[in-house]
């Protein structure tokens, strides 16, 4: 009898949440709007495909003219001589450049229109080389003009980390080149000379040389290899990411204005004095509309899995496999512990109007900063420091550590183990304000 | 009008007994010590302008509420309660807001269908029983608010102000409805303001003003004992105040019943109209028109309160 009581409110208060078309909004076209953002404007995609640099190269090199058939260092028939014969080094680069898929090469014949391309974010990179660029590359230092660009800050810094990477490797390649280019002109001059041996070091001195000039042209050699987290990487990480991130920020407003206005609502219509007369106890109705609110939510979760997966999210999620079913656990204790948190509120409010306002308010605002709809890494570090300590995102990264990151379950069990203590513990705060409030209206309880 | 004379109280058939009832609020009192009590087969209605306790009385009859001292005993299976909040679902239809409170009532579904289409039909509310309430008017809401409080099979009826806001169409069949629930036995107590309603459907009247009750009994032995007189009432061309003024220093009773109308009471109409007339004449006040009627149970709680039923 008393679970028929509770029965019939959740029925005909899912039935009055699903005709309502504020709360349809709420819980489904909203979030699935968030979504769809998340997935076209916060994550194109481009996105975790690599980026493609925009450089604009305005080439003034007049080449290696003084190179001659009776100049010694053309005949080493070293790479970098063979090729400044041919051509200016200048073109090499700008071949180089234009044959590598991360850059898109734009030629220009004068600084004036690069700089303002530049100035308009129209170029990542920019780069004049001058007329003895060439020559000075062969016998001295080279000197070439390299500007960086981007819409904010933070390109401009990735724009100029990309174009120093760059040419510090081209620098390289200059210098080992010059290197080869010496040491064959050191063996077409000193001729047996360099064939002796030094036995200390088991080396010749042609080895020794060549072994010397590589190691100034190349002192460390650097390996660097990308290793990133997938959800970082894969576009469609980030968007399974968001997708468990709009079923959170749903939950956060959706719980906190159901417990908010749970009660006040039923003051208002006069239904708590109707129900209370009918033999309803507080228990009844926090079932009532515990449950109801629970399958709006297991339905609008639904809704926005398949909007994600629409969107090209990577949710994973089987029936068989029972680490799965922990989802539903976490979705279920993550909206009690809103619901807590909104039984809370309701103690400061009067109206249904103020406790809606203030759930929604509170939630969207809880949503941003706790780590649930952005990034905890955007974060500035206070708020990490709170996103770390706040229980509902503990329940919200478990839900995206099964469906979205495939963790096995001795990885999440601890947190496991920490969202279900904190849900008793918001549950408890949850009925003594739910407790006072009811008792504000009703004294029959 | 029923004839009862005795005090409800003592009756064997007694359903719900209220004994001097305190409700304080904070330190106010809104009830002073209320007493009263509803037999089987018998509608005690409360009447008595808004503010005067009324609803706080029903509410902790309806055990919403607690009593501060005093207590309410009520000797039945069910009690049915008509909220003056109507306490309905605006988003589901009327048949769903019928069924969700059946449900609470633990009603079976086949009495449901019976008794509720019934109600809804005498209601002439039948042809909309599937659409959203949202598309109701007033009058409709209160309507289906009453015919679910109707609806279970109780033996209290707690009624709180039934008929406010309806058409006297609309009224007349709700209370043919509460007349019917009398004769099939059950126990009603409704508060009300209207005279009218109070008089034709109550067989006990308890009259409450200021959380007291002022007056209680049959209605005609309430009217012997506190307006045994005619009323005249004037319609004026002037200030009812200032009429008034003119009468009583002439000796008359009178009060003033709005901005324009003066009342009379008076032992022999007969006789005194003529000087009543002449009178506000010489008083420079004019009469529009004049009716000569039988008190009024809003006769009876002026002559208790000296204020109107109406606020």
């Amino acid at each position: 009898m008393r679970l028929g009581k509770a029965l019939a409110i959740a029925i005909a208060d899912f039935k009055s949440l699903w005709r309502e078309r504020v709360v349809v909004f709420w819980c489904i076209a909203w979030p699935i709007i968030m979504l769809v953002l998340g997935a076209y404007i916060f994550t194109p995609p481009e996105v975790g495909s690599r980026a493609t640099f925009v450089v604009g190269v305005a080439n003034f090199d007049e080449g290696f003219k003084d190179i001659t058939s009776a100049t010694p260092l053309a005949n080493t028939n070293t790479s970098l001589t063979g090729l400044v014969k041919e051509r200016s080094v200048g073109q090499l680069l700008v071949s180089t450049l234009k044959n590598m898929s991360d850059f898109k090469v734009i030629e220009y014949n004068s600084t004036e229109k690069l700089f303002v391309d530049l100035e308009k974010a129209r170029l990542d990179i920019g780069i004049v080389i001058p007329g003895n660029f060439s020559r000075e590359i062969v016998f001295g230092t080279a000197r070439l003009c390299v500007y960086v660009s981007g819409e904010d800050p933070r390109e401009v810094q990735i724009n100029r980390g990309f174009a120093q990477g760059f040419f510090y490797q081209f620098s390289k390649e200059v210098a080992v080149s010059k290197v080869k280019a010496i040491v064959k002109s050191f063996e077409l001059f000193g001729g047996s000379y360099t064939e002796i041996f030094i036995p200390e070091i088991n080396m010749t001195l042609k080895e020794v040389v060549n072994r010397s000039l590589m190691g100034l042209a190349n002192p460390v050699d650097v390996i660097i290899e990308e290793k990133v987290p997938q959800a970082i990487a894969d576009r469609p990480f980030i968007i399974g990411w968001y997708t468990i991130g709009a079923i959170g920020m749903t939950m956060l407003y959706s719980g906190l204005t159901f417990g908010a206005i749970a009660v006040v609502i039923e003051k208002e219509t006069g239904r708590l004095d109707r129900m209370i007369s009918a033999g309803v106890r507080a228990y009844d109705l926090f079932l009532g509309k515990t449950l109801s609110a629970t399958i709006m939510m297991l339905i609008a979760s639904i809704i926005i899995v398949l909007a994600g997966l629409g969107v090209g999210a990577r949710i994973l999620w089987s029936p068989l496999n029972p680490r799965d079913w922990l989802v539903l656990l976490n979705l279920f204790l993550a909206f009690l512990m809103t619901m807590s948190i909104g039984f809370v509120l309701s103690l400061a409010v009067k109206s249904s109007r103020a406790a809606s306002t203030l759930g929604t308010v509170l939630g969207l605002l809880l949503a941003f900063t706790t780590g649930i709809w952005v990034p905890k890494f955007m974060l500035p570090q206070p708020l990490r420091v709170f996103a770390d300590a706040f229980p509902v995102t503990w329940a919200i990264d478990a839900v995206r550590a099964v469906m979205v990151y495939n963790e096995e379950l001795p990885n999440i069990i601890t947190t496991q183990i920490n969202v279900i203590i904190a849900t008793v513990s918001f549950i408890v705060l949850g009925m003594v304000a739910y407790r006072k409030i009811i008792a504000r209206y009703v004294e029959i309880v | 009008m029923k004839e009862r004379s005795a005090e409800p109280g003592v009756e064997e058939d007694v359903v719900l007994s209220v004994v001097s009832v305190v409700k304080r609020f904070g330190g106010a009192a809104v009830l002073k010590g209320v007493s009263l009590s509803v037999a089987k087969g018998s509608i005690a209605s409360l009447l008595g302008p808004n503010g005067s306790g009324k609803t706080t009385l029903l509410r902790i009859v309806a055990g919403v509420l607690k009593p501060s001292s005093g207590e309410v005993v009520f000797r039945g299976g069910l009690m049915s309660y008509l909220p003056q909040e109507l306490g309905l679902f605006k988003e589901l239809s009327g048949w769903d807001n019928m069924l969700f409170y059946a449900r609470l009532y633990g009603l079976d579904r086949s009495y449901v269908l019976k008794r509720g289409r019934e109600l809804l039909e005498r209601l002439e509310l039948l042809n909309y029983a599937k659409a959203s309430i949202a598309k109701y008017s007033g009058g409709m809401v209160r309507k289906l608010s009453l015919a679910i409080a109707l609806l279970p099979d109780a033996d209290l009826y707690v009624l709180d102000e039934p008929t406010t806001g309806l058409d006297p169409s609309s009224r007349r069949s709700v209370w043919e409805l509460v007349e019917e629930l009398r004769r099939g036995g059950k126990a009603v107590l409704l508060s009300t303001h209207y005279m009218e309603e109070a008089e034709r459907l109550s067989d006990y009247v308890y009259l409450i003003h200021k959380g007291s009750i002022v007056a209680e009994g049959v209605v005609e032995e309430l009217k012997k004992r506190y307006a045994p007189r005619t009323v005249v009432e004037l319609h004026l061309y002037g200030d009812a105040q200032k009429a008034v003024g003119v009468l009583k220093a002439r000796g008359f009773d009178a009060y003033a019943h709005g901005d324009a109308v003066a009342r009379v009471y008076s032992a022999s109409p007969r006789e005194e109209v003529p000087q009543v007339i002449s009178a506000l004449y010489e008083g420079g006040v004019h009469v529009k028109s004049l009716n000569v009627a039988e008190p009024t149970l809003e006769d009876v709680f002026i002559r208790l309160t000296g204020e109107r039923l109406g606020g």
